[in-house]
């Protein structure tokens, strides 16, 4: 067993210490390359805090657009089935005016949105669906 | 590897330069596939202030050579549009390692996020936005047929399908599937105008940045590398696209003011009017090349062969990219 504080913890604090003491005082020509830093201590903060349910449910979303019941324990499961989901976009499956067309953007809604929930919290607009 | 040596016998062995002196030579930054370098000059004693430009170490395989880059300057000035003049070529590898060309340095700034920010630059808004669309209306003055610029590719079947089938190959070379592209391909593919009439010069990357500009003015159109034939909606969708606002969103025309403003300059050299629809058709196309190529960025940070931090963030951007595809592909209309 590792001892605390682990990971998630020692990045946050290394993030925070960064901004705080270091970022203030660099020259004008190192901080955006400062600030990059920092942003990737953040994405990578905010990945070790994501919700472990959401790849599960990515992987009942995916199975239910493509009409796949059971979902194996192949740990590609997630990977295979978004390789078939793409192929499935490209040959027109989920087309405008298709059965699941709505479902599949729905599903990419999501997923895109937990994505940016990771990388750029910020960015987050509500879709039109729900606005 | 030191160039001043280099440049120096190149100006030298020049037949109109008896005598020259480097002032100053100083790498500029930005530019991930060239390099600009700052080079001002006391050339027959008279001093020149230029900009050489040369290839970086990575380049991208779809990006012209700079002695097509200095064609198209060329031709560029010769249509009125305003580009840092073209003073000399070297495709010859012996004086710096890498072919070269130095162009007249142009005053002014190029940064986007503080051009997007500032109410004065190039005279202010408005005038910025009209004087950019009677630049691109000169650009697009250039017709396919130049010899000039035999060089350039020419998309088939169709603008906007030539692009559909890159993308696509580019998702092929990639391992992860990727949906949401797939997505806005699909409505790329069925939504993709048909042939245009008269197939134009296009720059490419037309857009905030890629200017430069004064307080007074616009001083320069630059980055000129993935300059092609195409449809004149493409440059226009490019400059346009939120991507390319530096978050300054409510100012559709690049960051800096509103469509009609930018549109306005552009009719009023080209005497057409711009059509809406078309030109959100080609937002799209704008926001899944940025996707493209941000994906390709990190690619070359994942891969190993190119470990940056500038790329590997990069690639975080194309969720953001996702969701604006999302929104401007929904059925109810463009969001």
């Amino acid at each position: 067993m590792r001892d605390t504080p682990q990971a998630d913890d020692l990045l946050k604090i290394a993030e925070t210490t960064f901004r705080q003491e270091i970022l203030p005082h660099l020259p004008a020509d190192k901080k955006y390359t400062a600030l990059m830093i920092a942003n990737a201590m953040r994405i990578a903060t905010r990945q070790f805090a994501c919700d472990e349910n959401e790849a599960a449910a990515e992987i009942a979303g995916l199975s239910a657009l493509l009409g796949q019941s059971a979902v194996d324990n192949n740990p590609d499961a997630l990977l295979n089935l978004n390789k078939r989901f793409a192929s499935a976009i490209r040959s027109g499956a989920f087309a405008s005016g298709n059965e699941g067309h709505n479902m599949a953007r729905k599903h990419l809604l999501t997923c895109m949105q937990n994505r940016l929930a990771e990388v750029n919290p910020k960015a987050i607009v509500g879709d039109s669906d729900d606005r | 590897m030191d160039i001043r040596p280099g440049i120096e016998s190149y100006l030298l062995h020049l037949d109109e330069v008896n005598a020259v002196d480097i002032t100053d030579l100083r790498l500029l930054s930005g530019g991930a596939i060239q390099q600009n370098w700052l080079l001002d000059l006391i050339v027959n004693g008279t001093p020149l202030e230029t900009v050489l430009r040369t290839d970086a170490t990575s380049s991208l395989e779809d990006s012209l050579s700079r002695a097509q880059e200095y064609a198209i300057f060329k031709k560029a000035l010769e249509a009125g549009v305003t580009v840092p003049e073209p003073l000399w070529l070297s495709v010859d590898t012996q004086w710096i390692g890498k072919p070269f060309f130095i162009m007249r340095h142009v005053a002014g700034t190029a940064a986007g996020h503080k051009i997007v920010r500032n109410d004065a630059m190039g005279g202010g808004r408005k005038v910025l936005a009209n004087r950019l669309g009677q630049e691109l209306a000169r650009i697009h003055s250039i017709k396919h047929g130049q010899a000039e610029l035999g060089f350039l590719s020419l998309p088939t079947p169709t603008p906007a399908l030539h692009r559909v089938a890159e993308y696509r190959a580019a998702l092929d070379a990639s391992d992860m599937p990727q949906p949401t592209l797939e997505w806005g391909l699909y409505w790329l593919e069925q939504n993709a105008p048909p042939a245009v009439k008269e197939i134009v010069l296009c720059h490419n990357d037309f857009r905030t940045g890629n200017y430069m500009v004064t307080e007074k003015s616009l001083t320069g159109i630059l980055d000129w590398e993935f300059a092609a034939w195409g449809d004149p909606m493409v440059d226009i969708g490019w400059f346009c696209a939120k991507c390319w606002r530096f978050g300054m969103v409510d100012n559709e025309a690049g960051g800096i003011s509103s469509r009609d403003d930018f549109y306005d300059g552009y009719e009023q050299i080209t005497g057409v009017q711009i059509d809406q629809n078309a030109v959100l058709y080609w937002e799209v196309m704008a926001t899944m090349r940025w996707a493209i190529i941000a994906m390709k960025q990190g690619d070359r940070h994942i891969s190993g062969r190119e470990p940056s931090l500038e790329l590997a963030l990069t690639r975080h951007i194309v969720p953001e990219l996702e969701q604006d595809i999302l929104h401007m592909t929904q059925e109810t209309g463009h969001a």
